[in-house]
């Protein structure tokens, strides 16, 4: 009974020096970005899931909407597989691939190798939405809020953790 | 025609697309569009090759044999100003003459207004099902080895050449998904599609919905109804076995009235479709009406690189109907299969299926598929 006892206080302890670890974890909040001149201020979560997974695919004012990705195995992208997409890469890319073969999609999103050079399309293209570490946001784009909260608020839901798989 | 001739041809008829660096370039100077870039062009290809051991006693004739599958050339072309073009050309191998087709079975030009409108004419696969709509002739894509027995294009009417107005709209709840189509309909011949001629002039309707509650991830229910008049079949005189000409059973039209609908899951490795079409085709000729019903259920889920799973196929004629004359025997058939994920793009697929046939002996069929896309 002793040997019991002390076995679930052992355990009490691992298990809350993880939860501790883990709320230790380095954090990054995942920007949505789009052109400065976008209208658009908040996207609900629904929404801009349905906008990344190219469920929606026109702004309000009509323009149909130019998605950019990160390559594959940056924090960034993991996260949004996770949060989003729920899939891995090979999963993502088949659903793109599904897309196209059912005529929803002309192309499969065009895909960049920094958050430099995604900042740099979208502050370029007017109807481009793209996603990046919120701390390489810069004036050059615009955050948007996801449920009314922007990237740094303490409910941000776009939230990367640094070594998750 | 052979396979070189076939393939000559459609890279000529191809050769007119330029297959240009798209409208949009991620150097400098970018401008949302640019009026004189090229088309740009997708180029995609599926398919699959197979072996099959069949038992077959209603035909005294067992099978042991590698077969051909189908290659499937898959080309999308962005034509600029949310206008597109699609083509899916496949090169199926007959399985009782070891010969090679080639048949278009998507060709459309679409115009994207909004989510909400879209405008495609051309050919397409009819909107009847989930199966037709989301798997079309890539094996690769579906878990299993084939198609399900009432998703066959002897049973329900699978391309059309028309116009059909299509879109998505989306709620805080709920996305519905809709088309509504106008078009050629059936030709005289079953299985065929009536590409340039309407033979009797009497369009079909075609109406789908689909609803994803945001309620149940991964879940899609949807229906269809397809409304036409199948032209009459007088292409050739009929004889009795005394060479007495006998009343041409298909010398009417027949009206023809489609209804179904499915649920399909796909979520947490779980794949789940249960999907239904009633048709009812009124007889011109006969003046008697036929109901035909087609259901299957299929389940998988996947472990990893592999996905067992289980479908279950039924097929009611009802006897007497004119368009289903010579294959109307009921059965049910239980496909047992194991998907075998060997790359990203590429599958192979293990699948037994018993068939229990009403008015002819059981058939059991084995089949390994390796199929893939490129």
């Amino acid at each position: 009974m002793k040997k019991s006892l002390l076995l679930c206080i052992l355990l009490a302890i691992w298990a809350g020096g993880l939860h501790s670890a883990r709320a230790d974890e380095p954090k990054s909040h995942i920007a949505i970005i789009v052109n400065k001149n976008n209208e658009i201020k908040n996207l609900s979560l629904k929404d801009l899931t349905r906008y990344l997974k190219l469920d929606k695919q026109h702004w309000k004012n009509g323009k149909k909407i130019y998605l950019v990705m990160q390559q594959s195995g940056s924090m960034e992208k993991k996260a949004l597989l996770n949060m989003i997409y729920h899939t891995d890469d090979a999963g993502l890319k088949r659903y793109w691939l599904g897309k196209m073969f059912r005529g929803e999609i002309v192309s499969i999103p065009k895909t960049f190798n920094s958050n430099d050079a995604i900042k740099k399309f979208v502050s370029q293209v007017p109807s481009a939405i793209g996603f990046i570490n919120a701390s390489d946001q810069d004036d050059s784009v615009k955050a948007i809020q996801i449920d009314g909260y922007s990237p740094g608020d303490q409910n941000y839901p776009l939230i990367a953790r640094a070594g998750a798989e | 025609m052979s396979i070189r001739q076939s393939l000559i041809r459609l890279l000529l008829a191809f050769g007119l697309l330029f297959v240009g660096p798209g409208y949009l370039s991620a150097q400098e100077g970018l401008v949302e569009e640019d009026a004189f870039a090229m088309p740009s062009l997708t180029l995609k290809a599926f398919g699959d090759i197979n072996y099959v051991i069949e038992s077959d006693d209603a035909i005294d004739d067992d099978a042991n044999e590698f077969a051909l599958g189908s290659l499937d050339v898959f080309l999308n072309g962005d034509l600029g100003n949310n206008v597109s073009v699609l083509s899916e050309i496949t090169f199926d191998f007959e399985s009782d003459q070891n010969e090679n087709e080639v048949t278009v079975h998507r060709l459309y030009v679409q115009k994207e207004f909004s989510d909400l409108f879209k405008l495609m004419v051309g050919r397409y696969h009819a909107w009847v099902g989930y199966w037709n709509i989301t798997y079309h002739h890539g094996t690769w894509f579906q878990t299993t080895v084939g198609r399900p027995a009432v998703q066959s294009r002897d049973i329900l009417p699978f391309h059309s050449v028309g116009l059909t107005l299509s879109g998505t709209y989306s709620t805080d709840d709920l996305d519905l998904d809709y088309a509504l189509a106008i078009a050629n309909g059936r030709d005289e011949k079953r299985g065929d599609t009536a590409n340039v001629e309407d033979k009797n002039d009497n369009k079909a309707f075609n109406g789908y919905i689909a609803v994803s509650p945001d309620a149940v991830p991964g879940l899609e229910i949807g229906f269809h109804i397809y409304i036409d008049d199948i032209p009459a079949d007088r292409r050739e005189a009929m004889f009795d076995e005394a060479g007495s000409p006998v009343p041409n059973p298909r010398a009417g039209e027949i009206k023809e009235l489609i209804i179904g609908g499915y649920i399909a899951y796909f979520r947490n490795n779980v794949e789940l479709i249960a999907e239904l079409s009633q048709i009812t085709h009124d007889d011109e000729v006969s003046g008697e009406e036929f109901d035909t019903l087609g259901f299957y259920i299929q389940a998988g889920y996947q472990l990893g690189e592999f996905k067992p799973y289980y479908r279950f196929d039924a097929l009611d004629f009802d006897k007497g109907d004119p368009f289903y004359t010579g294959i109307d025997d009921d059965f049910e058939e239980h496909s047992f299969g194991l998907r075998w994920d060997t790359s990203a793009w590429s599958a192979l697929k293990f699948e037994y299926q018993r068939r229990d046939r009403d008015e002819k002996k059981d058939r059991d069929k084995f089949v390994a598929q390796a199929a893939f896309t490129f």
